[in-house]
């Protein structure tokens, strides 16, 4: 006679498909005769078939909500987003609106959650994410451009070569491009590359998860568009700062008064390093005290 | 992302190289079940059904990829579209009276679990999911999890299943089960 947990595993192990050539006599003599099995496995089945199910909807949820009007081609995508940019620009020109937002602040409280498990807790943290829209932001600093400091527009140049990385984009700097392209830059003075760094922006989360774990204490990672933060980050407040460097747009965690590295290609779990380049750590601080 | 990088994101359970995929090919098998007589419902699902048929066999490691990926969906796509047009045909030669008599209770069954499912917490459900949808191994769901071990993701579903089923036999208890 087996234990009742022994002929559950046994039924677990029928439903995925891995008995034995020990086990399947077993199983069927038990079908045959007893008829708490016979329930049992007929329960199971219904259980495994609706998780499977709900799993596949949640899957199907997720690629029906992905947009695929456009799968192949995707010029004219960026083509509106430098029409919406420029168009905003020209409003805020005329409004004379005097923005100096150089980044965008992300503040987050997250609340501590005492949990008493062993084990690791995937906390739901109570986020307010303040994100504004890439073309927003770009269209401040084409708008601020004339007047910002030499040392900002110094580092702008630097990031011409960001062009190299966008071949998707021919009819940028053609006069054939989108209408308005040409008139604000004649108007404002803004460097067209600007404006092509549009596109570039890709290091946008959609949002960010504090890990506890007895593993990773201070560590960080990006996975399925999010960030996550391993460690005990639900003790304190923590900022996560948006910054335009020479490598493009990166994304920066300030804890207790220090700043680190985020970087955008780490899909592995990486120890957070602290910011050594020492004028991001002062722009950074610049952001932070605004 | 190259194939390599979408595999290595795939095995590691990131839901946005699903997404990478999905748009990526959609044109080209919406297209290829178009032009073989299916509607663009039946193209989107059958895709779909491809992709996630992908989605397991790669993310548990059971793939080793010969060809490209794209090339992998698209013979995926063909034979779920064949045997679905070999059930359509089979379906209008016979009578359509082979109708089961207990599907009824079968989806009343369903529909109970799937309210027993929603009392579950979502690491549990998470794990189960893992293990009998993305038929990933104990390894592989302690990594997504982040526990310390296989061992731990074993307690952990052995206890997720075993609150699923109390929850679920409190409302069957008409019936005998094993207890």
């Amino acid at each position: 006679m087996l234990s009742s947990d022994q002929y559950k595993e046994l039924i677990d192990t029928y439903l995925k498909g891995n008995l034995s050539p020990e086990e399947t006599p077993i199983f069927e003599e038990q079908l045959r005769n007893n008829t708490a099995f016979k329930n049992e496995l007929d329960l199971q089945k219904s259980i495994v078939e609706t998780l499977k199910a709900n799993r596949k909807a949640e899957l199907k949820n997720r690629l029906n909500a992905i947009d695929v009007s456009n799968s192949n081609s995707n010029w004219w995508k960026y083509a509106a987003i430098i029409g919406l940019v420029s168009s905003i620009g020209i409003w805020f020109y005329v409004t004379k609106k005097d923005i100096s937002n150089q980044s965008i602040i992300v503040q987050q409280n997250i609340q501590a959650k005492a949990e008493e498990s062993d084990e690791i807790v995937m906390d739901e943290p109570k986020i307010n994410l303040v994100k504004k829209t890439v073309a927003e932001k770009e269209n401040f600093q084409a708008t601020n451009n004339a007047s910002l400091e030499e040392k900002k527009a110094k580092r702008k140049t630097s990031k011409k070569n960001d062009k190299e990385e966008l071949p998707n984009l021919p009819n940028l700097h053609s006069p054939e491009g989108p209408g308005v392209h040409e008139p604000i830059s004649k108007d404002l003075d803004a460097p067209d590359h600007s404006l092509t760094n549009t596109p570039h922006i890709s290091t946008s989360v959609a949002g960010v998860e504090v890990v506890r774990s007895k593993k990773h204490k201070f560590h960080y990672r990006y996975f399925d568009n999010k960030l996550f933060l391993y460690g005990n980050f639900d003790a304190n407040t923590y900022d996560i700062l948006e910054l335009n460097t020479s490598k493009g747009q990166s994304l920066f965690l300030k804890y207790e008064s220090s700043y680190y590295n985020l970087e955008s290609n780490t899909t592995e779990i990486s120890k957070l390093e602290q910011v050594k380049d020492r004028h991001i750590a002062k722009e950074l601080e610049e952001i932070q005290n605004k | 992302m190259t194939d390599q990088e979408i595999l290595d994101k795939v095995k590691k359970g990131d839901e946005s190289a699903l997404d990478f995929l999905y748009k990526k090919n959609y044109k080209m098998m919406i297209n290829m079940i178009i032009k073989n007589n299916g509607t663009e419902e039946e193209a989107k699902d059958v895709y779909q059904e491809a992709l996630l048929a992908f989605w397991i066999k790669a993310a548990s490691g059971k793939l080793e990829m010969t060809s490209k990926i794209s090339t992998y969906i698209y013979s995926i796509c063909q034979n779920l579209w064949r045997k679905e047009l070999d059930r359509k045909s089979r379906l209008s030669h016979e009578q359509k009276d082979s109708i089961e008599p207990d599907t009824a209770d079968e989806t009343e069954r369903a529909k109970l679990i799937n309210l027993c499912l929603n009392e579950l917490g979502e690491t549990c459900k998470k794990i189960l999911y893992f293990f009998y949808y993305d038929d990933l191994s104990m390894d592989e769901i302690a990594e997504r999890m982040g526990f310390a071990n296989a061992d731990t993701a074993k307690t952990k579903k052995y206890k997720c299943k075993k609150e699923l089923d109390k929850i679920v036999k409190t409302k069957f208890k008409t019936q005998d089960f094993l207890d």
